[in-house]
């Protein structure tokens, strides 16, 4: 499985709750950036354990051959 | 001099939790509640807290409430469920502690559900015959704050990959920190696995590549019912999700299998497919051969699954995961209708055989939940968790959990401290960071969907004969031998091929287990041996390992002790 794990910066509060919410470490922190990324969004399982753990509600999982969720 | 320490980050301690799941905490915090001078340290690959597949799951558990009959549930599971190869011992141990265990789990501020009067709520759900509780699913973070509190140590993010051996003991175990590469040698004078099975069965069971089970067999532990590790289940052909599409397939001559081949469970209004019995599932793969096996909607069961509207579960967080989990189904491919249907299996085990006390064969060594779901016996010849129960998985790792923690810690007041040999140390640290040390090869992601390919198809993994189970084998022979040309960019890709390997050795303790059980029995279906042989064959198969090959005995099941008999 693979997905497109889309972080809204903007909203993030840099917590780190998403690094640990993913069982599988597709999610890692990015020291200098001080921000989360994906860094092994081929080994996601669209568990959405990272969204619904994260407080700011910034994270967006979607298979990865979608871009957007539909309406 | 050499040291240890040049090798790696080294930690002593009493006792050592692999895997911090719904079995491994309760054994952590026990262990510590009941031996509070005895360090007690808890591992897991992921984030101790987050990790483990409780958070994950439906939070519905076993749970025989006072009114419930014992002896009916232990004979149904024994004569419909276990097909006498239930440790039947075990199995009323196991179904006598459930209540207590949940109220454990509420003590410890986990939300198990109660009614008004503070009395915990079962109730049977619509698909069940035996009792069930609930809990939200925070209960993993619960238990986490609840072990940090009693003094348990947490450890994030290292992989245990070997077991440490004092001659015949085991005393601890050598792993990795999958983010910075860190080696750790962790010296426990007690050591309970509690990562897991080999579980196929979905995505969400990721984790569970069977690292526990491949290294207690490697260290020589005893497996046991592992030919039965398997879940089978009907499926739509080629995608597609139908909720409890066994309840609506018919043959291509138009009668309703259900009717045809299970009678008796439909005569119960139980509409569960972890009911399904073993008639069922042969009798619909026979007719798959006669032609097409189609899914016909316009019959159906009552809705299951959900808890009846007295029992009143308030789950917010349940409800709130599975609520965002909807969203997803806008994403899969709707099923056609009355789509064809096919047996679809996943592969899996939980083999490692323990005591009553959750010990292992070797001293030194525990295992519980999903590693011995099926090593334990207490469900007889059932496939992996859930096996032919819902809900059993989450108390079963939950009993294991309360008896092993208590016997770990009490056995390394007598344990010695560890000795371990530098030169073994060394060589386990080599073979575990060599696919570090290559830039090509196979690739662990490669090597796991090789095996589900030689295993998932039907006439593979499922209709067993001599013939294509000795091809089967050799092809995951194969591919562990391929497993020394595995690589890593990073310790994230070392991580992925200590799973592969493990699932290459997991495949292999099951083939050779289902090799030899020359009969059929419960999901285990030998197209050479179609009748279940109880003259023959009411015997456990054992397989372990010695000097690196691969030993297999029977033992057989004492059912002259036990109260049901075939
Ligand atoms: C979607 C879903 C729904 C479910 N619903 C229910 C239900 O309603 N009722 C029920 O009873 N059961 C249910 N189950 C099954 C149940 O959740 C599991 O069987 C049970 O939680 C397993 O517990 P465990 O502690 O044995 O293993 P896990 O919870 O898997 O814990 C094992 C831990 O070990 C760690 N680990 C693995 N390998 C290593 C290693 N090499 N080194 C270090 N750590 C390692 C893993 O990261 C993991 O945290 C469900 C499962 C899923 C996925
Ligand atoms: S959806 Fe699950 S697997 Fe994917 S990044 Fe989020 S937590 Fe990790
Ligand atoms: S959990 Fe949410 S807020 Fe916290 S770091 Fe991750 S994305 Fe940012």
């Amino acid at each position: 499985m693979a997905a497109n794990i889309k972080f809204d910066l903007d909203l993030c509060s840099s917590c780190k709750t998403c690094v640990d919410a993913c069982f599988i470490d597709v999610i890692r922190w990015d020291d200098k950036k001080e921000q989360p990324f994906a860094a092994y969004p081929e080994d996601c399982v669209l568990c959405l354990g990272c969204e619904e753990a994260c407080p700011a509600q910034c994270i967006e999982v979607l298979p990865a051959a979608v871009s957007a969720a539909p309406q | 001099m050499t040291k240890l320490e040049d090798l790696g980050e080294v930690i002593s301690t009493d006792v050592l939790v692999a895997g911090s799941g719904i079995a491994g905490f309760p054994a952590a915090i026990k262990a510590k509640e009941t031996s509070p001078e005895k360090d007690v340290l808890i591992v897991d690959k992921a984030t101790v807290g987050w990790a483990g597949l409780a958070p994950k799951g439906g939070g519905v558990f076993w749970c025989i409430a006072p009114e419930d009959d014992l002896d009916k549930f232990v004979e149904y599971h024994v004569k419909n469920i276990g097909y006498y190869l239930n440790d039947q011992e075990l199995l009323y141990l196991n179904a006598k502690e459930t209540y207590g265990a949940a109220q454990q789990l509420a003590e410890w501020g986990v939300k198990v559900q109660r009614d008004a009067q503070g009395k915990l709520l079962t109730g049977h759900l619509l698909s069940s015959r035996w009792s069930h509780a609930g809990a939200d699913l925070d209960m993993i973070s619960l238990l986490s704050a609840r072990a940090r509190k009693s003094g348990v140590k947490l450890l994030s993010k290292v992989q245990i990959v070997e077991l440490l051996k004092e001659g015949n003991r085991i005393v601890g175990a050598v792993g990795f920190n999958v983010i910075d590469g860190r080696f750790y040698i962790i010296k426990a004078k007690s050591t309970i696995l509690a990562t897991g099975g080999l579980n196929r069965t979905a995505a969400m069971f990721t984790p569970h590549y069977g690292e526990g089970v491949a290294a207690a067999y490697q260290a020589g532990a005893e497996m046991r019912n592992a030919e039965f590790g398997f879940l089978i289940h009907p499926r739509v052909k080629g995608g597609g999700n139908i909720p409890n599409l066994a309840f609506n397939i018919h043959n291509a001559a138009g009668e309703y299998m259900a009717e045809k081949y299970m009678p008796e469970v439909l005569k119960e209004e139980i509409y569960d497919t972890a009911i399904l019995t073993p008639a069922f599932v042969v009798g619909v793969f026979n007719e798959m051969r006669e032609g097409p096996i189609r899914v016909d909607m316009s019959r159906t069961g009552p809705e299951r699954g959900g808890p009846p509207p007295e029992l009143n579960w308030n789950r917010p967080k349940q409800t709130s995961y599975f609520t965002r989990l909807r969203k997803l189904s806008k994403y899969s491919r709707p099923a056609p209708p009355n789509p064809e249907a096919e047996i679809g299996l996943a592969a899996g085990c939980s083999p490692i055989r323990v005591d009553h006390e959750m010990k292992t064969s070797l001293e030194g060594l525990w295992a519980i939940g999903d590693t011995s779901y099926n090593g334990s016996a207490w469900g007889g010849a059932v496939c992996m968790a859930p096996g032919r129960m819902r809900g059993s998985p989450l108390m079963i790792g939950l009993l294991g959990g309360l008896r092993s923690g208590p016997a770990a810690a009490r056995a390394a007041s007598q344990a010695g401290s560890p000795q371990i040999n530098y030169d073994e140390v060394k060589r386990l640290k080599d073979e575990m960071f060599a696919p570090l040390q290559s830039s090509q090869g196979l690739l662990p992601q490669d090597a796991i969907q090789e095996l589900d390919g030689i295993v998932s198809p039907v006439e593979n993994g499922f209709s067993r004969t001599k013939d294509r189970m000795e091809k089967v084998l050799s092809r995951i022979q194969g591919v562990r031998q391929k497993c020394s040309q595995l690589y890593a960019k990073d310790s994230h890709g070392l991580m992925k091929c200590n799973e592969a390997k493990s699932m290459a050795v997991c495949l292999e303790i099951v083939f050779n287990a289902a090799l030899a059980r020359t009969e059929s029995r419960a999901y285990h279906y030998r197209e050479d041996y179609p009748e279940r042989d109880d003259k023959n064959w009411l015997k456990w198969i054992i397989v372990k390992q010695e000097a690196g090959k691969t030993v297999l005995s029977t033992e057989p099941v004492p059912i002259d002790k036990y109260k049901f008999k075939p």
